[in-house]
């Protein structure tokens, strides 16, 4: 066995494109990395010059010297901001500035040690020219050529060589670079035309946080660009000039009045402190423990939700609609990490959780906001290539979870649960549109689920835009409403509000006790008005009934009064015939057949009115006239027809036989009716099932009717001879059981009313029964 | 008691109604002779044609039944259930036709508010007067309305109250002069005056002849009852 050997790694030159070109693969981030590296190099300034075919990036950091550029520019992968050696001179250093010293303690936006090859991706050629921020520090150039690493892959990358030189302190083009670093990039690998540029200009605007009041210390980034000048002149604002600082957006500098929400894990991870802040007014503040897992520190989670007013505002100020600006970006101390927030770019799924429920969620539209990740937290790593984010892992699960459920839920139940209770807010850049109790019930429930936790502490909440007091509330409010006010007030633990919350409570109960009074009298007045309409209204009965005998003003229509005219008539002679009947009584002056005929003619009467109320409905029967001109073979025809209705009871069967005769006169349809059925009522005492009704005409003027039934027929005592016939026609001759003697004597005299006469024929002439022939003339 | 005759024109058959009366006039004091004439009854087939009032046959019926007597009060029927004559249009034409024209007369209905109403109503009209449209009767309304007063219609009455009015009416005992003379002169048809009438006119007729004379003639009819009056108040001044 021989033995071991040591063997070393060899790089090759193409490590170059790996880590430069091939790995910074957007223009933009290359100038952020390079941008970066200047803020970590303690730069106030950088500004960016376009020239053609070439950029120079120059800053005022605290530069180089010779040992610097080969122990840390020189050295790849190496960084001494990692290693946290990169500064171990400022405490010997002449920066006396109080403000850097501080900075001494800052976090590094890059840290990798590769961001110095963001070069490569922007042009071909570097002159790097440093100078240290010391006391008579030297003029470091070097000259790297970017395509020496390419000719060949199997040239080692250490062998690829760099040109050093020191400039001379009185070197013109640059007599009055103080200290820091140029790069001049030139062999540029894109072109840069204005729209470009103007874009790395908005990049830049959010490269640095935007959010706050005094971001990166001041930190200023300004762009130069001669060619551009004559392009910028006529434009409006300067934000679309390429000339010019990069402006530090602010965005509550806009004072854009939004409805914002912010979360915020301490910087010792102990506290998780909400606020929700509507149109500057704070709506509510919570603290909790911080319970996360893993757990999180030193985070702020901060969205603003633009409603149709402040997107208007926005576009007007910014020039550029807020969609088009971004919505959710991510700044790792300070620094934005791309694309977070950029548009088209939907990293946290904001937009398809908003198509599950389109009108109770925000999408990337509706947001702007950042993720602030500061100090010291490692676990949140920028993916090398640097435009791909953060690294996917646990951190940065939960850190979006956090952003969903934590921050933007409660955001999006705000919006919805109280602001959507008046469409007009949306409109609105101040809260008047939610000084409803509607509004003011819905916010004090959204608040009393906030802090329904035991271990959720109320912070703070506006007490003005608690107050439900006012007179124009407190008609709406409800006990729920006062309930969850007093849970707050117990939650809030402020003695001023407490004591508000408590009259609120009291003129609640007040207004309550007046509204039950109210509508207890209001109840009892309905109770008196009902009761006095009914004794008014009975009052009016009992005068009706008292005025009825003596007003006659009533109007009666046809047929009413039709009625009338009959039943005075009936009554009149049914009156008058009682009268005389029983003054024949009285005076002994009677005999038995006077009798009977008066009673006869009574009960004629009687029946006749009685028919009126049976066939009063049918159609065509006068009731204003007794007689009227008629054909009497189709009244009976008819009258035989509805016999049925009339009678419910009946059970006869009749037979109707017509031989085309008719008899068209003037006669008493009533007295016709009574005659019918007192001839069919004896058919009926007769024990008869059958009916048969012949008529036939015997000459024009005259009508004959066989009237036959299948009875019992009549006793053979009347049948002898022909004036033995005719006794069954006289008063008080009965041929049945219970008959009363009348009804055949009023079938003669009715018929006589009509130029009628009848006689009996016989038995069995027709049918098994009696058969009784009528002429009518 | 006295003595009063009156005729029920009514195409019911009213011999129960006519017993009480009678009855009823007896019990007031009057011997009531109450006649009935049923034009329009079903029955009365010799008065109708085609099952309506015939008015000539009514008249020839009426001279035949009724001649020679006279009546202290006829009531008239207003609905004789005809579609062409109505009570008082009957009245129109026994009055032209001096069939009892002297006899007071009363006319009764089962709706009697319902007659005038009635009349009224089918002639009611709207007109422009002075800016204001007001309502008015028209000539055929008036007409009848007139022709009602006129006639020598005493009373319109309900149905209900005939009977009552017409004992009431006979114990007034409200007779016209024409009547009285009428009726006396045809108690006895056969007599005659003397001739000591200053209108020779009157000379030589028999009282019967002379009814007749001052039923169809009007002019004669005054001329007669001035004399009258002025012979009997002749008669009975004291002698100067």
């Amino acid at each position: 066995m021989s033995g071991n050997k040591e063997l070393s790694f060899k790089i090759s030159s193409n490590l170059k494109n790996i880590i430069g070109r091939d790995l910074i693969t957007d223009d933009f981030v290359a100038v952020f990395e390079l941008v970066k590296n200047s803020f970590d190099a303690y730069a106030k300034n950088v500004i960016i010059t376009f020239l053609k075919n070439k950029i120079i990036i120059a800053d005022d950091g605290k530069g180089m010297d010779i040992e610097d550029i080969n122990k840390k520019w020189l050295f790849v992968a190496y960084s001494a901001k990692k290693e946290g050696i990169e500064d171990s001179e400022i405490s010997n250093n002449e920066f006396s500035d109080y403000r850097n010293k501080i900075q001494a303690k800052k976090f590094y936006a890059g840290a990798k040690g590769i961001g110095r090859f963001s070069c490569d991706r922007l042009g071909s050629k570097l002159v790097l020219t440093t100078k240290k921020a010391i006391i008579n520090s030297n003029l470091e150039q070097i000259e790297v050529n970017w395509k020496d690493f390419e000719k060949n892959s199997e040239d080692k990358f250490i062998d690829i060589k760099v040109i050093h030189r020191t400039l001379e302190k009185t070197n013109q083009n640059f007599k009055d670079f103080q200290n820091g670093t140029i790069l001049e990039i030139s062999n540029l690998n894109s072109s840069w035309d204005r729209k470009k540029k103007l874009e790395l200009k908005y990049s830049l605007e959010k490269l640095i946080n935007p959010f706050e009041d005094n971001p990166l210390n001041g930190f200023s980034i300004k762009i130069i660009d001669n060619d551009e000048r004559k392009n910028d002149s006529v434009n409006l604002t300067k934000r679309e000039d390429v000339n010019g600082k990069v402006g530090n957006f602010i965005f509550e500098m806009m004072n854009i009045k939004t409805t914002q929400i912010l979360y915020e894990i301490d910087e010792l991870g102990e506290y998780i402190f909400t606020s929700l802040t509507d149109r500057g007014t704070l709506i509510y503040k919570t603290r909790r423990k911080n319970n996360t897992e893993p757990k999180l520190q030193n985070i702020k989670i901060n969205l603003f939700h633009l409603n149709r007013a402040a997107k208007n505002n926005f576009s007007r100020m910014m020039g550029i609609d807020s969609v088009n600006f971004g919505s959710i970006f991510v700044y790792k101390n300070g620094f934005r990490i791309p694309p977070y927030g950029d548009y088209g770019f939907d990293y946290f799924g904001l937009d398809s959780r908003k198509t599950q429920k389109h009108f109770s969620r925000f999408g990337s539209r509706d947001l702007i906001g950042r993720i602030e990740i500061n100090g010291d937290n490692p676990n949140f790593k920028e993916i090398s290539s640097r435009d791909g984010g953060l690294v996917r892992n646990d951190h940065y699960n939960l850190l979006v979870k956090l952003l969903i459920n934590q921050t933007l839920q409660k955001l999006e139940d705000y919006a919805t649960k109280v602001q959507f209770t008046n469409k007009e807010d949306k409109n609105n850049d101040d809260l008047s549109a939610l000084n409803n109790i509607t509004a003011k019930s819905a916010l004090l429930n959204l608040i009393s689920n906030e802090i329904d936790d035991e271990d959720i502490d109320l912070v703070d909440a506006d007490k003005g835009n608690l107050n439900i007091r006012a007179k124009e509330l407190m008609k709406d409010v409800n006990e729920k409403d006062i309930a969850l006010l007093n849970s707050i007030s117990e939650k809030l633990n402020d003695k001023n509000f407490k004591t508000e919350t408590e009259e609120t409570s009291r003129v609640f109960k007040e207004n309550l006790e007046l509204k039950k009074k109210l509508k207890e009298e209001e109840e009892a007045r309905v109770i008196a008005e009902l009761e006095q309409k009914r004794i008014e209204k009975e009052l009016e009965l009992e005068k009706e009934k008292n005025t009825y005998l003596i007003s006659s003003s009533r109007s009666l229509s046809n047929d009413a009064k039709g009625l009338v005219h009959n039943i005075k008539i009936t009554s009149k002679k049914i009156s008058d015939s009682i009268d005389n009947l029983y003054d024949k009584i009285l005076s002994d002056n009677y005999s038995k057949s006077a009798l009977l005929k008066s009673l006869g003619a009574i009960k004629f009467q009687s029946e006749k009115a009685n028919k009126i109320s049976k066939i009063i409905t049918r159609a065509n029967f006068k009731t204003d006239r007794n007689a009227q001109i008629a054909d009497i073979v189709i009244y009976i025809q008819q009258y035989i027809a509805i016999y049925s209705d009339i009678y419910p009871s009946n059970e006869l069967e009749f037979d109707l036989i017509n031989h085309s005769s008719q008899m068209v006169k003037k006669f008493s349809v009533l007295d016709m009716s009574v005659v019918l059925d007192d001839l069919i009522s004896n058919s009926e005492k007769a024990g008869a099932k059958k009916i048969e009704i012949e008529m036939t005409n015997i000459s024009e003027k005259e009508l004959k009717i066989l009237f036959s039934d299948d009875g019992k027929g009549v006793d053979d005592d009347f049948l002898k001879d022909e004036k033995t016939k005719e006794k069954i026609f006289e008063l008080g001759v009965t041929t049945s059981s219970g008959g009363s003697g009348i009804g055949l004597n009023s079938v003669r005299e009715g018929l006589k009313a009509m130029n009628g006469t009848i006689k009996l024929l016989g038995n069995k002439i027709k049918l098994n029964g009696a058969c009784f022939e009528i002429i009518i003339r | 008691m006295i003595y009063k005759t009156c005729l029920i024109i009514d195409n019911e058959d009213q011999t129960e109604e006519i017993s009480k009366l009678v009855r009823d006039a007896r019990n007031r004091g009057i011997s009531l002779d109450c006649h009935q004439f049923n034009v329009g009854n079903t029955a009365y087939s010799e008065i109708l044609t085609n099952g309506l009032i015939d008015i000539a046959k009514v008249f020839i019926e009426f001279k035949k039944r009724f001649h020679n007597l006279h009546f202290d009060l006829v009531a008239f029927d207003w609905d004789l259930e005809d579609d062409n004559i109505t009570g008082i249009e009957l009245i129109q034409q026994f009055t032209l036709n001096k069939i009892i024209k002297f006899s007071p007369k009363i006319v009764y209905s089962g709706v009697l508010d319902d007659v005038l109403k009635k009349i009224v109503e089918e002639n009611l009209g709207i007109a422009k007067i002075e800016d204001e449209e007001k309502p008015y009767l028209n000539h055929a309304g008036l007409t009848k309305i007139k022709f009602l007063i006129k006639n020598r219609v005493l009373d319109y009455l309900d149905r209900g109250n005939r009977d009552s009015m017409i004992l009431k009416f006979l114990k007034e005992d409200i007779q016209s002069t024409e009547l009285i003379i009428s009726q006396t002169l045809r108690k006895h048809p056969e007599l005659k005056f003397n001739n000591n009438f200053v209108n020779t006119k009157f000379n030589g007729s028999t009282f019967e002849d002379l009814a007749k004379e001052l039923e169809s003639n009007d002019s004669i009819n005054n001329e007669f009852k001035k004399e009258i009056i002025e012979q009997v108040i002749s008669y009975l001044t004291e002698k100067i």
